[in-house]
């Protein structure tokens, strides 16, 4: 859901890239403290493999298709300060490297992606954790944050003038509520991958204790 | 976890998705694309920077292919550096506090 130049008015793109430059400001200090010196080489680990992930398009029927965005693998296993500067790292270098995302868009895609999607997913998770398997916590998770960040993109859209909310969002919300299925899959597939063979590293600091910890998660403190 | 066993089956899966997986990816439009061309919005997508590496296809590379797969392991590269370096930094600002280190 990369938005292309010219799908956002001035307003809004100066507006969300203003927005969007001081939440990874803000993440840039909170970070801090989900960066230990032994896991930062897996920060770049999971960056490169979310910009992979998102180069595979899986097809959703009726002649669509989505891809992973990758936030809430990356939240519950590094954490979600940490996880939206990965996004937002993958978003830059998508947009000036590869032209996917307008760079008048950038703002907007950060907000979405990298922040929308992190911590409405992460949030979920956090609240899920202790009441149903973990795996089922970080499916409803990642479906979630494809939804929430499909409906933010829709604001956006109608926002500039270009499509009415009414009817860009029951759009967006009824593809991605699809695409969320794979995100859902692949994101506790890989999860659930790293946990069992990497327990120690693959956790973000907060929860290192498992779903058993007392720390309510790194969104709250 | 330093550049040890690890880390290269880390970054050999990684090239295995970005260069060999990307591949198989769909064409279809994605969910988006896909609801502008429905909506009838799609027309108004531009682009205001040019990029050196358009579509994921790699100038100067004959076989579609290994553009794409080339282009997708540059991505990964570039990605796995700067996301490690900037890990770096911010952790380095962590370990002198929020106080400035020169004062």
């Amino acid at each position: 859901m990369h938005i292309p130049d010219g799908f956002l008015d001035l307003k809004t793109w100066t507006s969300s890239a203003a927005v969007g430059a001081g939440l990874v400001g803000y993440s840039l200090t909170r970070a801090k403290s989900e960066l230990e010196e032994r896991r930062l080489p897996l920060v770049g680990v999971m960056a490169a493999f979310i910009f992979a992930a998102q180069m595979v398009n899986f097809p959703v029927g009726g002649g669509t298709s989505g891809h992973l965005i990758g936030a809430v693998l990356a939240a519950v296993t590094l954490g979600p300060w940490t996880a939206s500067l990965v996004l937002t790292t993958v978003l830059i270098v998508q947009c000036l490297i590869f032209g996917d995302g307008g760079i008048t868009a950038l703002g907007a895609n950060i907000i979405n992606m990298a922040f929308v999607a992190t911590f409405a997913g992460y949030g979920l998770y956090v609240a899920l954790r202790r009441l149903t398997r973990e795996t089922l916590a970080v499916a409803a998770a990642a479906w979630v944050s494809v939804v929430t960040a499909a409906a933010a993109c829709s604001f956006e859209l109608a926002v500039s003038g270009t499509v009415p909310l009414r009817v860009v969002l029951p759009a967006m919300l009824g593809w991605h509520a699809l695409i969320g299925l794979g995100e859902a899959v692949i994101t506790a597939a890989v999860a659930a991958y790293l946990w069992k063979v990497r327990p120690a590293v693959w956790r973000p600091p907060a929860l290192s204790a498992g779903p058993a910890a007392k720390t309510p998660g790194g969104a709250g403190r | 976890m330093r550049l040890n066993r690890d880390m290269v089956v880390a970054l050999v899966v990684v090239a295995v998705v970005a260069g060999g997986l990307s591949l198989l990816a769909s064409t279809h439009p994605d969910g988006l694309e896909y609801v502008a061309g429905r909506l009838g919005f799609e027309h108004a997508a531009g682009q205001v920077l040019a990029a050196p590496v358009p579509d994921y296809t790699m100038p100067g590379v004959g076989s579609p292919a290994a553009a794409t797969s080339l282009s997708g392991l540059v991505g990964a590269a570039v990605v796995f550096l700067v996301g490690w370096g900037l890990a770096g930094v911010v952790a380095r600002a962590s370990r002198s506090g929020r106080r400035d280190p020169r004062k």
